[in-house]
């Protein structure tokens, strides 16, 4: 006795060692679990200094990046962040310098020349702005240029900057870089069909991607190839070589025009329809005038030009004036080429495209004899890109560069010149811009807050790049710490009862023991449990979850959107009817699958002669082979359609050919099922097992038939009923296939389940979540009901 | 017979009650009869009078039905036919049938037959599945099955729910039946050595043969039948039912075939049919199930 009490305490003493150190270890385990929790980073949103919004972004030269806002200020960072010198403001330099009505409007786009060191500012009154980055902070430059037409960036070489617009030709400006002032070189881009005579096409609304001069040739990039033409236009310019052949000519008009137009502008001061005459507009406007008028004589003037209509934007020259080696169109054929990088210094450029990163040099571009890129003139770069990327920000000074994803969040941030990923993560969705210091261990980047944001706002966040790295290898972690900790408290809390609980030791030793020996069963029972997990109970409860949430196909967040699924559901264009439809479907549902069966199946039950009583219930036994969908159509077509009986009808009646269920889309899907038949088997049987005795003691008291069938009959299949009601009443709210087979919906008979299914349809998870989550809670009462009867009755 | 009252064994009651049921399922029959006849009619003659006869009597009243249905079966030309759905639709719906009651009568033998641990508890997990109505979870299976697994327009993926959620009204049938099932056979069985696996084979499914059957064509029908979890799920690979919406746009000229269509995607079903007739007799078993 006293033997076993001391083993009692041995074994006591040891599991209250055991529960104290897994306490020990649990509590460790939380602690880890939070420290990681809280060390998980996140980016910074850094507001912009003076309270307005960042419109755009660009990196400097030396580690350090600006940042613009709709105030038209710009401001200088270093890497970190901190500011550099004071804030420029353009406006209020541009009127100290240019004079007080002079209106730079707001900063468009802006962007720091890799070569000269200038930051390029261009506005949306279409002015393109220099600034000189002095000891003294940021210096607006005296020069600056008017750009016609739709700006599109611009690009530098050492000596100009040029700058690609769409008016709504393609158009590239060259300007000197120490003087914008000066009036540009142009050339156009042309599409090219070889044959004698060449036809030029020009080119416009082109989705530009990138440009790049180099080596003495513009390259511009789009989704299907690129142009390249030479950077002193020669060979695609012919608008420059006929003004050079008209030079006097052209002085002299230029003069008449501009003198014109400058009148006509001093007439609008005079009625007040202007403020002031804008000098660069009517240089602009004669310039632009002379073009149209210049080329009515082209032909005798230059013998290549053969036709010239500006018009349409068509030129043809002979196929000898024609400078191929100057000007080119590549299309690239085995890719559809999403985005370009373009690294100048080691004359590579990278397209993204579906299929991964394919890379191409400008020195291949030599060797290439006809006008398309095939796949052997392409490598494929080694790095796996997660989706369709959108948009690559490529920095020509560090070689390295982002590209973003449709519909991610995800980034892949890449070294161009070592071909190498440096990682994947998440930042944020719709980002129009990234950029990274020279370092590249700091990036910035514009996104929009669809969600939580204002419209149109762009949002400026900036992150250290170790710690997005940082924040993809710690979340893995912290799930698999999570994990950790729901284990240790439950090898806890067993401690913890073996250590309390009298023999709690024996029973849990004896359910191990048990779990081994009828592993087999344990194991099925788990791999079912799993199943039903996955595939029921997880999709019912995120269901309910994710209606509340702003979750679609392209953008399944977890975001609250305060009801706002439900508020639409209730609200739509089509609540109303859809709701409606839905309860007089359900009502008549109901009454049909009750009444016309019931009284069908008494009427059978009297019915005296057994034979005829058999025959029929064979003959009804076959329409129940035909498959619903089947027998739905055929109602459709057969029955309720133009060429259906009930149309035939309406002929012999002298009618016109009728659709009846495009004409009266709600009473026709009630009609559908006529004479309502139904379940009258189920009632039928349960009226034979009723007892005879009940009948005869009934009759003694001189029942009629109402009478018996009201209080006989029906209270004692009173559980029958019950069932086929409640079947009737899950099914026919669930009931999806009558609207869509019948008339898609069309005419107004829209129900609740069709709608949900449309959003689903559509992509918009969250909202038909809100519609699955209102039908279950209709349903709810009915289904549970169901299960009570059943598992009540069959239990028995 | 009992069940009549002597009142209404009076002749004017049981006239109007004849009269009564021989309307009624008349007009029950309609569209049987319109789906027959009309199969064996030309466009025009279906165009012309859909409740007219068709004129068997006339030449070439045997190509047309010729026409029709194979018209419905292999489709006009290049344009494909009902016959790819249908041997898709049969293979899954026997498929997950046959699964289904597998899964089922094994999950049924253990919580009858064997005791583990949390038996009451695992089996009240597995029936409070049938208070969720199946619409409840598909916003989110859909994107699940198809994206998140990447089973989009597979037949793993559009089986594995349809097997989930089929084997607890399976468990909960069998279970029914095995627990009305007499336990002496099997302890003696048991006494005698047998296993498990030798009791399922030996007892327990030929003594459910029955009910499996029940189960089993249930469970055919309701895949088959299904519309709406297969437009979700499948693309190119549809079954039959919500393909035929599609198909029927085939043949606006040849409307007999139409019809033809629907004759033949009644098959299977036509099948579990006299399959269950031979075994339960004509629907008296189904209200023999106590409800």
């Amino acid at each position: 006795m006293a033997e076993a009490k001391k083993d009692f305490c041995k074994k006591k003493n040891k599991s209250k060692l055991a529960a104290i150190i897994s306490a020990v270890l649990l509590a460790l385990l939380i602690a880890a679990t939070v420290v990681l929790g809280i060390l998980m980073p996140s980016g910074e949103r850094i507001a912009a200094a003076d309270g307005s919004n960042v419109t755009s972004i660009a990196a400097g030269i030396d580690n350090d990046w600006y940042y613009a806002t709709s105030n038209s200020s710009v401001y200088h960072m270093d890497k970190e962040g901190n500011p550099i010198g004071e804030p420029f403001s353009l406006k209020d330099e541009a009127k100290a310098r240019f004079g007080k009505d002079f209106d730079v409007g707001n900063i468009q786009s802006f962007m720091v020349g890799k070569e000269s060191g200038y930051v390029w500012i261009y506005t949306n009154v279409h002015y393109l702005f220099k600034l000189e980055n002095t000891k003294d902070g940021l210096q607006l430059c005296d020069d600056y240029a008017l750009i016609n037409g739709d700006f599109k960036g611009l690009t530098e070489d050492e000596s100009h900057v040029y700058v690609v617009t769409s008016i709504p030709y393609i158009v590239v400006s060259k300007y000197d870089v120490e003087d914008i002032c000066a009036s540009p070189d142009t050339g156009y881009l042309y599409n090219v069909t070889r044959a004698n005579p060449c036809v030029l096409e020009l080119v416009r609304g082109l989705q530009v991607q990138g440009f790049e001069v180099y080596d003495g040739l513009l390259y511009l990039f789009f989704k299907g190839g690129f142009y390249r033409m030479s950077t002193d236009f020669k060979g695609n310019d012919y608008e420059g070589v006929l003004m050079k052949e008209y030079q006097a000519e052209y002085e002299k008009n230029y003069q008449t025009f501009y003198a014109e137009i400058y009148a006509e502008e001093e007439l609008r001061v005079e009625n007040g329809e202007i403020e002031y005459v804008d000098e660069d507009m009517v240089a602009l406007r004669a310039k632009r005038r002379i073009e149209n008028s210049a080329f009515e004589n082209v032909q005798t003037v230059y013998p290549a030009l053969e036709n010239y209509n500006w018009d349409e934007g068509v030129v043809e020259v002979e196929l000898s004036a024609f400078l191929a080696d100057r000007y080119r169109v590549y299309n690239i054929n085995v890719i559809n080429s999403e985005s370009v990088a373009v690294d100048k210094e080691q004359g590579n450029v990278y397209t993204f495209a579906k299929a991964g990163i394919f890379k191409y040099s400008f020195d291949d571009l030599a060797e290439i004899e006809n006008e398309y890129f095939e796949e052997d003139d392409l490598v494929r770069l080694d790095i796996e890109l997660v989706a369709l990327p959108t948009n690559v920000f490529f920095d020509s000074t560090t070689g390295k560069g982002y590209t973003t994803y449709q519909d991610l969040q995800t980034v892949t941030f890449i070294d161009f010149r070592t071909e190498k990923e440096i990682f994947t993560g998440n930042l944020d969705y719709d980002i129009s811009a990234i950029i990274h210091n020279t370092e590249g261990d700091y990036a910035y980047y514009l996104y929009e807050d669809k969600v939580n944001g204002e419209s149109g706002v762009r949002y400026l966040k900036g992150w250290n790049v170790d710690k997005i790295l940082r924040a993809e290898t710690l979340r893995p972690l912290f799930i698999v710490f999570i994990i950790l900790s729901v284990i240790s408290a439950i090898e806890t809390l067993i401690s913890f009862l073996f250590w309390k609980k009298k023999g709690f030791d024996k029973a849990f030793f004896r359910m191990l023991k048990d779990f081994k020996k009828q592993w087999i069963v344990y194991t099925m029972l788990v791999v079912s449990s799993v199943f039903l997990i996955m595939f029921c109970y997880y999709p019912a409860v995120a269901s309910i979850s994710n209606s509340f949430f702003d979750y679609t196909r392209e953008r399944p967040t977890l975001i609250w959107n305060n009801f706002q699924n439900y508020v639409e559901v209730f609200t739509n264009e089509y609540a109303g009817e859809s709701f409606k439809n839905m309860f007089i479907f359900l009502f008549f549902d109901l009454v049909f699958a009750l009444i016309p069966p019931l009284v069908f199946a008494f009427f059978l039950t009297i019915m005296r002669s057994r034979g005829y009583s058999a025959l029929t219930r064979t003959l009804l036994f076959i329409p129940g082979i035909i498959p619903g969908i089947a027998s739905t159509l055929l109602w459709k077509n057969g029955i309720l359609g133009g060429d259906g009986v009930l149309s035939a009808l309406v002929q012999l009646c002298g009618g016109e050919k009728i659709s009846f269920f495009s004409r009266y889309p709600m009473p026709s899907l009630i009609f559908m099922g006529f004479p309502y038949v139904g379940s009258y088997l189920i009632f039928y049987g349960a009226m034979m097992n009723v007892p005879d005795s009940y009948y005869e003691a009934a009759e003694l008291d001189g029942i009629t038939v109402m009478k018996r069938f009201i209080f006989i009959d029906i209270p004692l299949i009173f559980s029958q009923i019950k069932y086929v009601f409640i079947l009737t009443f899950i099914g026919s709210v669930q009931n999806f296939g009558r609207t869509e087979l019948v008339t898609g919906g069309q005419n107004g008979d829209k129900t609740v389940i069709f709608q949900m299914y449309t959003k689903m349809n559509q992509g918009a998870w969250g909202q038909a979540a809100a519609y699955a989550t209102v039908l279950f809670l209709f349903l709810f009462v009915a289904t549970v009901l169901n299960l009570r009867m059943q598992t009540k009755d069959k239990e028995v | 017979m009992g069940k009549s009252l002597r009142s209404q064994d009076k002749k004017s009651w049981q006239i109007f009650i004849v009269i009564y049921i021989t309307v009624f399922t008349v007009f029950t029959l309609i569209p049987l009869y319109l789906t027959i006849m009309n199969s064996l009619k030309d466009n025009a003659a279906v165009s012309g009078n859909i409740f007219g006869f068709p004129s068997f009597w006339k030449k070439g009243f045997f190509s047309t039905i010729g026409k029709n249905f194979s018209l419905a079966w292999s489709g006009p030309g290049l344009i494909d036919g009902m016959n790819v759905y249908f041997w898709r639709s049969v293979l899954l719906a026997f498929a997950s049938a046959f699964l289904t009651c597998v899964i089922g009568t094994i999950l049924g033998y253990l919580f009858t037959y064997k005791t583990f641990y949390f038996k009451e508890g695992i089996f009240i997990f597995f029936l409070a599945v049938m208070m969720l109505p199946s619409i409840m979870g598909m916003p989110v299976l859909v994107p699940f099955v198809s994206n998140t697994l990447g089973l989009k327009d597979s037949y793993v993926g559009y089986l594995l729910p349809i097997l989930s959620g089929g084997q607890v009204t399976s468990l909960f049938l069998f279970r029914t039946f095995f627990s009305q099932q007499p336990k002496a056979i099997y302890e003696s069985a048991r006494i005698e050595g047998a296993n498990d696996m030798q009791l399922y084979l030996t007892f327990t499914v030929p003594l459910a043969l029955p009910i499996i059957l029940y189960c089993f064509v249930g469970s055919v029908s309701s895949v088959y039948n299904d519309y709406l979890w297969p437009i979700l799920i499948l693309r190119d690979n549809l079954t039959l039912m919500p393909a035929m919406k599609n198909l029927e746009t085939n043949f606006v000229n040849d409307k007999g075939a139409i019809y033809a269509m629907y004759i033949l995607s009644s098959i299977p079903l036509i099948i579990t049919s006299i399959i269950s007739m031979k075994f339960f007799g004509s629907g008296d078993f189904a209200a023999g199930l106590k409800l």
